[in-house]
């Protein structure tokens, strides 16, 4: 399904259904290595990172707890069975050995105005947990700053609907909300499975798995906007002028010698250019020796090298007892 | 003298890999304030000239006669609120709604610092006399930014902007205010400095007599 929706393959509605985008995204989580998975779901859900097991339910659905209904009852105030209040589905139930995290996914579909919703998932995650320990009810949206449906936070809007739970708890249900309650984007989703897809750490597999997943939903535009693109392009066109080799070769300023200019940035832009000697680069002492590398020498145009940070130093290849310049004349 | 092959072709990558990023910058940009102001309450959803769901940007010549550098000085484009699900093109007349629009401007004559300018445009309607074009707000993009949006002094940093545009085709009245593309480094400073003011310039235009969105 992954590779069909990247592929354009199946219908522009079909696409766009949130549940499909839950599947391919939250549903990934069942075939990840099981401490990934936790790993993205605790950074996600912002709870302790624990590497455990990790279940994944898509879909499960329990009985609306007591003081819900999932539709009007017909005998109004007459006792409720289980039957009469239906069944509350949430998108997933995640749970680990001690913590429990339902996920309500949203995307085009709009949060319930009357938190009926959230309100019903809330309470079950919450009854649930007490199994489990820690509790989250995590709420994920398409929007960049927190929705406030009807006005109201969502904190506020779940405290209200969980005041309808009947029976003893409910007090300890309501004041575990502000805890338990958080709301995430799907564009911090994708940071997330992204950075992790970027991770050579990982098997291959697996990063393809995610890569494909955070291509699904750039298809949707889920994609969080921010200015790293545009920073590394100005860093390559920054560097562009200095040579491949500068970076990886040894630097040696006064006495000192630094591994590489990459490995030495640091160093090398916190000393006081003005009371330097001149910086002296040796990229050829180890690794380019002889005479036919001396055209190689010569194309590099080690004195045009210009760094603007580094402009009062004066750049030269080493060479014992002459400068590249010199030997050229 | 000699181009050294190597180098030509390695600035060449470095330019297209720079002109790439810049220009997906500026759409991820319009992406993304167009997702934000697609969720608020107002859900405001983009025009689509000739039919299309596209951003619009400077015209650019073709001509051998002339050749120039085929390359996007700005990205804009314009967004409404569509009542009903019917009727997806605006007509221009009378009851022209509020029409808001965002564009990033990478490129310009005075422009220091590449920069965003968003805004509502109110009251468009087409000059005395005239009834063969704009027939439709859709048609009109390229003219508008062109004519009314570019080619002034920056809006970044000059508050919020007022005026009123007339030309043989049409008229309209301009509210905007602009931002510089470097203090919009993520979706939350997009959120702060473009979408809420743009939304409450909309809100505010919506609400004067004939601006029914």
């Amino acid at each position: 399904m992954l590779q069909a929706q990247i592929h354009h393959k199946v219908p522009r509605e079909f696409e766009g259904m949130e549940d499909v985008l839950t599947s391919s995204t939250i549903g990934l989580l069942s075939y990840l290595p099981s401490a990934m998975a936790a790993s993205v779901v605790a950074e996600l859900a912002q709870i302790p990172l624990e590497t455990e097991t990790i279940e994944v339910a898509l879909w499960p659905n329990y009985t609306t707890p007591p003081g819900f209904r999932a539709s009007a009852h017909p005998d109004g105030d007459a006792e409720e069975s289980d039957s009469d209040r239906g069944r509350t589905e949430p998108d997933a139930v995640l749970s680990g050995a001690s913590w429990l995290v339902v996920l309500e996914a949203k995307y085009h579909s709009p949060l319930d105005e009357a938190y009926d919703q959230l309100g019903r998932e809330f309470a079950i995650g919450f009854n649930e947990a007490r199994k489990h320990g820690f509790y989250r009810l995590l709420v994920l949206t398409a929007h960049t700053l927190e929705p406030k449906p009807a006005g109201v936070s969502l904190v506020q809007g779940v405290q209200r609907a969980v005041a309808k739970v009947q029976g003893a708890g409910a007090a300890d249900m309501i004041a575990a909300v502000p805890e338990s309650l958080r709301w995430t984007n799907w564009q911090r989703f994708y940071r997330i499975l992204n950075r992790r897809s970027d991770d050579p750490g990982y098997p291959t597999h697996t990063r393809r798995l995610l890569g494909d997943a955070c291509r699904v939903l750039e298809l949707h535009g889920l994609v969080p906007y921010d200015s790293t693109g545009i920073e590394n392009a100005m860093l390559k066109w920054q560097s562009s002028a200095i040579p491949e080799e500068a970076w990886t070769s040894p630097l040696v300023y006064r006495s000192r010698t630094v591994v590489s200019l990459s490995a030495g940035w640091g160093e090398i832009m916190g000393l006081d250019a003005s009371g330097l000697d001149a910086l002296t680069w040796c990229p050829y002492l180890a690794t380019l020796p002889g005479k036919t590398r001396r055209s190689e020498r010569r194309s590099l145009q080690l004195e045009d090298f210009e760094l603007s940070s580094l402009q009062p130093i004066e750049w030269q290849p080493y060479q014992r007892g002459g400068t590249l310049h010199e030997r050229r004349c | 003298m000699s181009v050294d092959a190597d180098r030509l072709a390695h600035q060449v990558k470095l330019a297209y890999d720079f002109i790439d990023a810049l220009h997906r910058q500026a759409l991820g940009l319009i992406k993304d304030v167009e997702t934000q102001i697609g969720e608020a309450a107002e859900a405001l959803e983009c025009l689509r000239p000739g039919g299309n769901y596209c951003y619009s940007a400077n015209r650019m010549s073709y001509s051998l006669a002339t050749p120039q550098p085929v390359i996007a000085n700005y990205f804009s484009v314009f967004f409404r609120h569509f009542p009903e699900r019917q009727g997806r093109t605006t007509p221009v007349g009378e009851h022209t709604p509020p029409i808001a629009f965002v564009m990033v401007v990478l490129h310009e004559r005075d422009l220091d610092h590449p920069e965003v300018r968003f805004g509502v445009i109110t009251s468009m309607t087409r000059a005395p006399g005239r009834d063969d074009w704009p027939r439709t707000v859709e048609q009109t993009p390229t003219h508008v930014t062109d004519k009314a949006l570019t080619g002034n002094v920056p809006w970044a940093g000059r508050g919020v902007q007022e005026r009123d545009y007339r030309d043989s085709y049409l008229s309209f009245h301009l509210t905007g205010a602009g931002v510089r593309l470097a203090d919009l480094p993520d979706s939350e400073a997009v959120a702060r400095e473009v979408v809420t003011r743009l939304l409450a310039m909309h809100r505010q235009a919506s609400s004067l007599p004939g601006g029914s969105a």
